[in-house]
């Protein structure tokens, strides 16, 4: 039976007792793996960053609110946050936009092959990133590395820097890194959501004269609200979740320049054994994830995920 | 690599059958029912290098195939990076291995002070460790009178360097920092780099600071920063810091050294374009590289030398250091298969197969070249202890914070003083501020 | 539904002549494809070089192609039990993320649940969470149930977490699925039980099957819960063993590394081929948009 909702009296009770099926397997179960593997976590994550605790004693020592007063006035929780912000900025603009153009490029057959295209550009969406860190740990080495030597190649030696040494590049090198890896993602979300754009529209556009600028900005984008809802959301949690490419490439070095928010979680807690203040970390990592999917869904995306 | 498969694949099925049954249920169920079953004992150790591993499986395969009816010991190891992670959690479980990878120091003062290590003190008296063990690394072991890891090896940082290129420069040995200065001068006018320095993932710069330090300040005065009894932000420290801003500063290091790791350091190292290379011992193993012997390229050593008018003064540490898990229920056989790895016979397996230099005083170095017998004859007659690098001496909170800052100096991002001023504030954080 | 759509929609725009030049657009993705496969072709350029050949520069052919690296890694790292570890982890936990998902995934796509909108900010939480976040609590979790150091640990974590993602998918995917036959079933007296398994499982499998192969690629990556909650080396994956690689004390022997990451990637070619008219014909968008 659906859309009961109407009826003014209905309670979940009552919609459990008419679906035992449905309320058992679909609502008790996962909400009763949820609680338990990923909401208790949760939770105790909460609860620990009261505490402070280095992971091997027994005991824990209760410091109130201590941790969050420190990360407030902590320069490395700063320049991570700062970094995650980098990093998602970087997201947003490379592997998002990129993804889109290319989306668009072949749906409106602007190139040859372009099955070539879309299969190099996903096939590094399947690869781990700790694959992919020792790769370009070895192509952007300063020593025999290969893009230095291709820059020298086309006359572009002047834009050689130290890649992972120079405090003031190395996360942009991680993120382009992230979205070399990340590009196919957000291509093939737009290949197939350009692909469900009635015809119509394009033709009526095409008619009217449009150029590929105004297709797409003023033709496909509109469309395509609800994917790029998605894209945005994947893409800012991929970007504060940064970790793998951080912990295989860089360590944070250089001196912490690269530290992100859940790479910083891992260093306080295992590297600096205080486990304690890595909670909090994390807290403000899920609290800043949160406001952020709130905001983006309450204006922006507004209804883009008709919940 | 890949070794005997055939133990190998006894081994992991032995480890299968644990992992299923559930690790303490499986021993529990062995000690009951069958009296034939021998003890278990998980040894959890840190595979750095890749001939660790190697070494390693030697050392747990021979074991088993004279005492495995008895006592069988099961591998399981970390990659160099991660192991930490892994230990803490290893440590703290309810199935913890009964001999693990320590580390001296700082990271073995908190493991100690969690309660996870044995007391080694009657197995050092009964397997006459004491004795046996070079005694520099034993001073390490003792905390407040009691001993509380093996170290299974030894190392320490010297001045590596280039002979073919000492040669073609007319170089000699310096004895004086003015004199390895002046070498340096030379190097860097003739176009060679007068340091190596691989400080991509920032704790090679430390070593040569400690060294500066010891020896331009005293060992007490470098001491005094590690027992927490100097605050960083002492004007020494600072002017050492400041020393090393310089050298960066005059090109005295590898171009590009904030973006070079340690491993493919060895390219430009072969290439012959750096001179000097302070490091510890451990980097044998990568001038040994594919071949038996060391080196791919003519190598030699001398001591980091006098910055004053103190006598110089080796740093000599404990590279790979055991402890027995306090909670483990067989520590009498745990003992006897440390006992094994700092026997003669598999130090000088380790020496073969892994590489300088065993804690065993004993250990026979006559196959080794020339260059490392000399070392290895050195850290014997060293006498005692002398001084660990940053990261070993502090807990990892504080010389990560010192590494961070001590590389923020060298890329001219920041000043000495902001350098100790932040370790300073790290070390107050960890051990509180010090009294005066 | 999309793949339909997908093939009229080729037509339409061939149709569509765009004065653009296609000509330099093709250049444009043919620099665009060598910066995607330009890494990897070096990988496997580098994987066969030997040692000493690294002095020649990375561009240097081999001179004396080998194979060793690929003997060495594969019986160093113990790659072939690495591998089947990966690919059960990968199968059974996003069979587990599927099984899971499929049930909640039919109660949101077709009922209006009292408190939905808490359900959905409860699965959005589980999309968001860092991993580091959790591994120290998950890991007492683990403990306590006996399930440290297990494949059967690993695996329900895995499909615990993919669960959310999972839900996400299938709802959108179900949600498209035209409600007219079920209407009738319905009429016929048929349960929920009974359109579940009857109607819409049968329609859902092409959002299974995309569901399934993002799960798999997302677990053959994952290497943070495997370090955590596995000892054992013969049950670690590949992401875990490969870390071995990343020493920063390795040998000057690069193509190691490489080889390591050729290997790593054979599975996912695989797969890649198998399934790729599925995943990159983007179905599964049309799902998740809703």
């Amino acid at each position: 039976m659906m859309s009961r909702i109407d009826d003014e009296r209905y309670s979940f009770l009552a919609f459990a007792r008419n679906h035992v099926f449905v309320t058992l397997f679909g609502i008790v179960a996962p909400v009763l793996l949820f609680a338990c593997f990923i909401g208790y976590p949760i939770v105790y994550t909460i609860y620990l960053s009261f505490f402070e605790w280095n992971g091997m004693a027994p005991t824990k020592t209760f410091v109130g609110l201590a941790n969050y007063s420190y990360m407030f006035g902590d320069k490395y929780f700063y320049i991570s946050l700062e970094n995650n912000l980098k990093w998602l900025v970087v997201s947003l603009a490379f592997p998002v936009v990129l993804g889109f153009l290319i989306a668009y490029a072949m749906r409106v057959r602007a190139v040859y092959f372009p099955t070539l295209l879309r299969t190099a550009i996903f096939f590094p969406v399947t690869m781990s990133l700790v694959a992919v860190g020792l790769m370009f740990l070895l192509i952007l080495n300063p020593i025999f590395g290969a893009f230095d030597t291709v820059l020298r190649a086309l006359g572009l030696g002047f834009l050689v820097s130290e890649w992972f040494g120079d405090y003031r590049i190395a996360i942009y090198t991680l993120a382009f890194v992230g979205g070399w890896a990340f590009t196919g993602l957000p291509m093939i979300f737009y290949f197939a959501g350009i692909g469900d754009v009635p015809k119509e529209t394009f033709d009526a556009a095409r008619i009217e004269g449009a150029g590929h600028l105004r297709m797409m900005l003023r033709v496909a984008l509109p469309q395509l609200r609800s994917v790029t809802a998605v894209v945005v959301m994947l893409t800012l949690f991929e970007s504060l979740k940064a970790f793998d490419l951080i912990a295989v490439m860089t360590k944070g070095a250089p001196f912490g320049r690269t530290n992100v928010l859940g790479y910083l979680v891992y260093l306080e807690s295992f590297w600096n054994s205080r486990f304690g203040y890595g909670a909090t970390v994390s807290v403000a990592i899920l609290v800043l994830s949160i406001a952020i999917a709130t905001l983006m869904l309450g204006t922006v995306f507004r209804g883009a995920f008709d919940v | 690599m890949g070794r005997s498969s055939n133990k190998l694949t006894r081994r992991k099925f032995l480890r299968t059958t644990a992992a299923i049954g559930g690790g303490a249920a499986a021993s529990a169920f062995g000690l009951n029912s069958a009296r034939a079953a021998p003890i278990e004992l998980r040894y959890f150790y840190r595979a750095a290098w890749p001939t660790s591993e190697t070494y390693a499986n030697w050392l747990i395969d021979e074991w088993n195939k004279k005492n495995g009816d008895r006592v069988h010991v099961t591998g399981s190891s970390v990659d160099g990076e991660t192991y930490k992670t892994k230990q803490t959690i290893e440590l703290s479980s309810s199935s913890p291995p009964d001999i693990f990878y320590s580390w001296e120091g700082g990271r073995a003062a908190e493991i100690i002070k969690a309660g996870f290590s044995a007391d080694l003190t009657p197995y050092y008296q009964k397997f006459g460790w004491d004795k046996s063990l070079n005694p520099a690394s034993v001073t390490l072991a003792t905390f407040d009178g009691k001993k509380y890891f093996v170290p299974t090896e030894i190392g320490a940082s010297v001045v590596w360097y280039r002979k073919d290129l000492h040669d073609k420069l007319g170089l000699s040995v310096p004895t004086t920092w003015d004199e390895m200065m002046a070498n340096a001068q030379k190097a860097k006018a003739a176009g060679i780099a007068p340091f190596m320095l691989s400080n991509q993932k920032k704790w090679p710069a430390q070593f040569m600071w400690s060294a500066m330090m010891v020896n331009k300040y005293g060992l007490d005065a470098y001491q005094g920063l590690i027992d927490n009894k100097i605050p960083w932000t002492d004007p020494r420290a600072v002017d050492i810091t400041a020393m090393m801003q310089k050298l960066a500063e005059d090109g005295m290091f590898i171009p590009d050294f904030n973006s070079i790791d340690f491993a493919p350091a060895q390219v430009p190292w072969t290439q012959g374009k750096a001179l000097y290379w302070y490091m510890g011992s451990f980097i044998l193993g990568s001038f040994r590289g594919d071949q038996k012997e060391c080196c791919q390229v003519p190598t030699d050593w001398f001591a980091f030398p006098a910055m004053s008018d103190k006598k110089p003064i080796m740093s000599i540490y404990d590279e790979d250091t055991v402890m027995i898990h306090a909670a483990s229920k067989n520590k009498d056989e745990a003992a006897e298969f440390v006992d094994w790895m700092v026997s003669p016979a598999a130090s000088a397996k380790k020496l073969e197969i892994d590489k300088p230099y065993a804690s065993n005083a004993s250990t026979d170095l006559s196959h080794l070249p020339e260059m490392e017998q000399r070392l290895g004859k050195a850290m014997a007659d060293a006498g005692s202890y002398t001084f660990m690098h940053v990261d070993h001496g502090t807990p990892p909170a504080i010389s990560d914070r010192f590494l961070d800052g001590l590389q923020g100096v060298l890329a001219g991002a920041i000043s000495p003083q902001e350098a100790m001023a932040a370790t300073e504030t790290e070390a107050e954080r960890v051990r509180g501020k010090i009294k005066t | 539904m999309s793949s339909v759509a997908l093939l009229t929609e080729r037509r339409t725009f061939k149709r569509l002549r765009f004065a653009a030049p296609r000509l330099f657009a093709t250049l444009l993705a043919f620099i665009l494809a060598a910066i995607w496969l330009g890494p990897l072709a070096l990988m496997v350029m580098t994987s066969i070089k030997p040692n000493k050949e690294f002095l020649n520069g990375p561009f240097a052919l081999p001179i004396a192609p080998t194979f060793e690296p690929y003997q060495k890694v594969w019986e160093g790292l113990n790659f072939g039990v690495l591998m089947q570890n990966s690919v059960l982890y990968a199968t059974t936990g996003s069979a587990l993320a599927v099984l899971l998902a499929l049930v909640p995934a039919f109660a949101l796509s077709r009922f209006e649940i009292p408190g939905k909108k808490y359900v959905f900010a409860l699965l959005l939480t589980g999309l968001i969470l860092p991993q580091q976040t959790v591994l120290i609590p998950l890991y007492a979790v683990l403990r306590s149930l006996h399930l440290l150091d297990t494949r059967i640990g690993l695996i329900i974590v895995h499909g615990v977490y993919g669960m959310p993602a999972q839900i996400l998918i299938l709802r959108g995917f179900m949600t498209t699925i035209p409600r007219e036959i079920e209407k009738a079933a319905q009429i016929e007296g048929a349960t929920d039980f009974q359109i579940f398994t009857k109607i819409i499982l049968p329609l859902s499998v092409p959002g299974i099957v995309v569901g399934y192969t993002l799960n798999f690629i997302a677990i053959w990556k994952e290497f943070v819960f495997a370090l955590v909650f596995l000892n054992s080396e013969n049950i670690l994956p590949v992401t875990v063993g490969m870390l071995k690689l990343n020493s920063d004390r390795y040998i000057t022997a690069f193509n190691l590394p490489a080889a390591g990451l050729v290997i790593s990637q054979i599975p996912i070619v695989i797969l890649f081929i198998l399934t790729y008219r599925g995943i990159s014909s983007g179905n599964f968008v049309g799902s998740v948009k809703g």
